[in-house]
């Protein structure tokens, strides 16, 4: 780019050249010839300070040749015209549009789509500007992107029209602040403006402050009109609540109604699983209980609908998907084959295994599916079921037994060699001879005889036991019941094996849980009744944990199998899944649930999924080539989107932050944009002043 | 049996060997080394005619030669007034075979007096010395150096030509005054010490100084020698 000059006459200062010249040819010290009676003295050394000497006159004069070329050029003030890519158009404008395409912007109103109109209102501003302005755009919604840079009018509206309206959050603040930061680097001259095409919801008070816009840049906003939307949002939904609580949602009103009636509907696999009437006050959050829904084990991607007409159908639906593992197959073995089901030696057990357990209303949450088995019948089933591995069971139950069947020792010890876990009572009826002889190899403590609380004397209760025990660990947390409660009046005296481990110890330190490791299996040995009838343990609050951490200890399962609720992800923000290295590597398949279609997707070798982008909210499966659900996630829209209630124009103008216009900071010490182009006499005389100071370093410091 | 008893002065053959080789031609006016030393080599032959010694002068520059045999004379001292004002500096100082012959032909123990700025390849200069000291003579060596050569008292950017080589180079005067004088002085000290080894009696002059103390150094070196 050639420069011009404001002062072209001043080139004519160029004959200053001269000057230094003049001073260097008049003042050079001229070598006078003399005669000297030996010039061995001077040999060498002299030669070499000579040469240094004419190099640093060289130096000298082009320093100062320099410097009065710089002045002269400083005073004649140059210019680039058009400089740094932005043409200095006198009257020229730069306008930054900060365009929302947040799910909030799907609003219908009245007047129609607030999408439609704001892009349109954008589009027109556009056609508007005159070909030599410059636009920028930053998108906001999800994340902030600068769609362009300053770019010409024409380019902008084509970039508009392919711009579509997102289901990501909105951030104002953000994109105006990025609108803003366009300005920072612009050296151009003209109007700067930033115009915001957004509905404007509303944010906190101070929010807006918080924004640093230059004072010179003009900053407006498309009035969209309204003020005010009416809508209605499913805002949250839980299925895995705490323990024992079933699932529940949540829905909100920001309608300014008394009092507004709606269904929610949820469909659990595309069915609809049950519906409930809500009402919804203005303003309100509304917590509707679901119960416990019944999932079988497996994959499932639940939807609740809000059946209602509002300003944003979008957040009336609000997606989860949850994964059911498989439930713990327990075998409780029964030795009193005709009692009544309350008087069966395992009816304890089962019930705090399964409340629904032998009731027509079988609970398919429970995370424990409990068989009833009649000793006379285990050494058969056993035998049957131990080589199926989707029927074998997991953790076997075994009350107290006056007689040990034939064979039951050998099949047991099978079991629990092969990963099974087994856990015996010592109720009135066990005669410990025949248990030390039967059973000796599995039991981790030889068994002795009866010991009963004498009359008069306090019952035993617990006394130390393992809190790391996977059987105790519910009790870590606050609230979650005393086990010291119950009361044993009956025990047997037990001589813990080398290989036994004691859990658990009466109040007086005789064990009352011993546990030992065979081959893959456990075998837990309980010195009490499995009923009441040697201690109250059944009656008491601690029970059932107790019971669902001896049993979920003794099932060795992986993550994924325990795995409860997906993870949710909200709409617009970038999602990353790690699927672990079982999928590492694999290509699997995306889908969303209910749509058609889908897209291949790659997992890296760490088995991280990373960067997936869906368009829309919903439940997603992510699937095998052979079809198998290899991770289910729901990604939902913002709540923060679902609040219409927005501002005006004029109250975002006036409350937004503003900071004092840069003047020359940064490079603009160096240029200045002027009406012309891009001046740079400060550039060139600051050099001037530079060499100046190096001047006499330069003359004075390089030695002779 | 009688004793015969006379008194006889001896006649002591002393050779004046005057430096004529072109740097003796630096200095200017009365400090000029040429002139000085031509002076100094006038009044130290008048002193010896004075005292019944045969002066004799040798000039040596470029060559050497005997321009007046050592003879006691009256009219010996004109002869040397004569030799020395038709002589002219210049060319190089170099021991040629001339008057290594001259000093080869020296018979008797005697007296020498050098007067030169010893500017020449040192060692034949300390040649000399070794070969008179060799033949027995009594030697006196007045160092004459100019005030500018030990001083280097100018200022600016200088052309300097070699009196003898003609060799020219530039030399920033300021700037090198303190090592110029550091190498003359070593230089100086050189000539010295060969002067001590071989038993020579030493004298810097600077031709801005009187005569009188070459005279009285003499005079002192003559004395010694009996």
């Amino acid at each position: 780019m050639i420069p011009a000059f404001t002062n072209a006459a001043m080139l004519m200062g160029l004959a200053g050249l001269a000057v230094p010249v003049l001073i260097h040819l008049l003042f050079r010290r001229k070598s006078q010839r003399m005669r000297f009676s030996t010039v061995r003295f001077f040999v060498k050394k002299d030669e070499r300070s000579h040469q240094k000497r004419k190099l640093k006159n060289l130096i000298l004069l082009s320093l100062r040749l320099l410097v009065m070329l710089l002045v002269v050029l400083g005073f004649v003030r140059p210019y680039l015209p058009g400089s740094g890519g932005e043409s200095n158009v006198a009257g020229r404008r730069h306008v930054v549009l900060v365009v929302d395409t947040s799910l909030s912007m799907r609003a219908e109103t009245s007047r129609g789509s607030q999408w439609a109109r704001v892009r349109q209102a954008a589009l027109g501003m556009v056609e508007e500007m005159r070909n030599e302005d410059r636009v920028a755009v930053v998108v906001s919604g999800g994340v902030i992107t600068n769609l362009s840079g300053w770019v010409e009018p024409r380019v902008a509206g084509e970039a508009l029209r392919t711009l579509e309206v997102g289901g990501g959050r909105g951030d104002l603040l953000e994109g105006v602040g990025r609108a803003g930061r366009y300005f920072d680097d612009l050296r151009a001259v003209g109007t700067r403006e930033v115009r915001v095409f957004s509905d404007l919801q509303r944010l906190e008070p101070d929010a807006l402050a918080h924004c640093a816009i230059p004072e010179d840049v003009k900053v407006s906003c498309f009035d969209v009109g309204e003020r005010f939307i009416p809508n209605f949002a499913v805002s949250d939904v839980s299925l895995a609540g705490e323990e024992g609580s079933g699932a529940a949602v949540s829905v909100r009103s920001y309608s300014d109604e008394p009092e507004a009636q709606s269904t929610l509907r949820v469909r659990v696999d595309g069915r609809e699983l049950l519906s409930r009437d809500v009402r919804l006050g203005a303003g309100a959050t509304s917590q509707v209980a679901l119960g416990q829904l019944p999932f079988e084990p497996g994959w499932h991607s639940v939807a609740v609908e809000l059946a209602i007409r509002d300003g944003l159908l979008a957040d009336n639906t609000r997606y989860q998907t949850v994964y059911r593992p498989e439930p713990v197959r327990v075998w409780a073995v029964e030795t009193r084959a005709d009692a009544r089901v309350f008087q069966e030696a395992t009816f304890f057990l089962r019930t705090a295994l399964d409340p629904s357990v032998d009731t027509t209303n079988r609970n398919t949450a429970s995370a424990f599916r409990v068989t009833k088995v009649p000793l006379a019948r285990l050494v058969g089933e056993l035998e049957r079921d131990l080589s199926e591995v989707r029927r074998r069971p997991e953790v076997l139950f075994v009350s107290s037994m006056r007689d040990i069947p034939n064979g039951l020792g050998a099949i047991l010890m099978r079991h629990v060699s092969e990963g099974g876990g087994l856990v015996m009572f010592l109720g009135e009826a066990v005669r410990s001879s025949i248990y030390n002889r039967e059973l000796g190899g599995l039991l981790p403590a030889g068994i002795g005889e009866m010991e009963v609380i004498a009359a008069g004397e306090m019952p035993w209760r617990v006394g130390a036991f393992d809190k790391r025990s996977a059987m105790f660990e519910a009790f870590l947390k606050p609230n979650s019941g005393d086990v010291r409660l119950a009361e044993f009046y009956g025990r047997r005296g037990l001589v813990t094996s080398q290989e036994g481990r004691t859990v658990a110890e009466f109040d007086d330190g005789a064990p009352l849980i011993v546990e030992k490791s065979v081959g893959a299996g456990r075998v837990v040995l309980v010195n009490t009744s499995e009923d009441l009838r040697m201690g109250d343990w059944p009656r008491h609050k601690s029970y059932v944990p107790w019971v669902h951490g001896l049993a979920s200890g003794l099932v060795r399962r992986t993550g994924e199998e325990a795995a409860r609720v997906a993870p949710g992800y909200v709409l617009g923000e970038e999602i990353d899944l790690d699927l672990g290295g079982r999928y590492a590597g694999q290509t699997l398949r995306l889908e969303r649930e209910g749509k058609d279609g889908g897209v291949e997707v790659q997992v890296a070798s760490s088995g991280w999924l990373k960067d997936l982008a869906v368009g829309e909210a919903g439940s997603y499966r992510i699937r095998t080539t052979k079809g198998e659900d290899a991770f289910r996630f729901s990604v939902n829209v913002d709540p923060n989107e679902s609040d219409l209630s927005l501002m005006s124009p004029a109250e975002v103008e006036t409350r937004l932050g503003r900071v004092p216009a840069q003047v020359n900071t940064g490079f603009g010490v160096w240029v200045e944009s002027t009406g012309r182009g891009q001046e740079f006499w400060r550039a060139l005389l600051w050099a001037a002043l530079a060499l100046l100071v190096l001047e006499p370093l330069v003359a004075n410091r390089m030695t002779a | 049996m009688y004793v015969k008893q006379f008194e006889d002065d001896t006649n002591v053959r002393c050779q004046v060997l005057l430096d004529v080789s072109g740097s003796m031609d630096f200095g200017a006016g009365d400090t000029n080394k040429f002139a000085y030393g031509r002076l100094l080599a006038a009044a130290l032959a008048y002193l010896m005619v004075r005292q019944h010694d045969a002066p004799g002068l040798v000039l040596f520059g470029a060559g050497g030669r005997q321009v007046v045999p050592p003879v006691a004379a009256r009219h010996q001292a004109e002869e040397i007034f004569h030799a020395l004002a038709s002589a002219r500096p210049g060319g190089v100082t170099a021991l040629g075979p001339e008057l290594l012959q001259i000093v080869d032909t020296i018979m008797r123990r005697g007296f020498a007096v050098v007067i030169s700025d010893f500017f020449s390849a040192e060692e034949s200069v300390f040649e000399l010395l070794r070969r008179l000291h060799a033949r027995g003579q009594e030697i006196l060596v007045f160092h004459v150096l100019a005030p500018e050569e030990l001083e280097l008292p100018y200022e600016g950017e200088f052309l300097m030509e070699d009196a003898e080589t003609g060799e020219e180079i530039v030399v920033h005067g300021e700037s090198f005054r303190e090592e110029y004088r550091t190498r003359v002085e070593a230089f100086c000290d050189r000539v010295r010490a060969e002067c001590v080894r071989y038993e020579v009696e030493y004298r810097r002059l600077r031709t801005d100084e009187r005569l009188d103390l070459a005279l009285m150094t003499y005079l002192e070196s003559r004395a010694a020698y009996g």
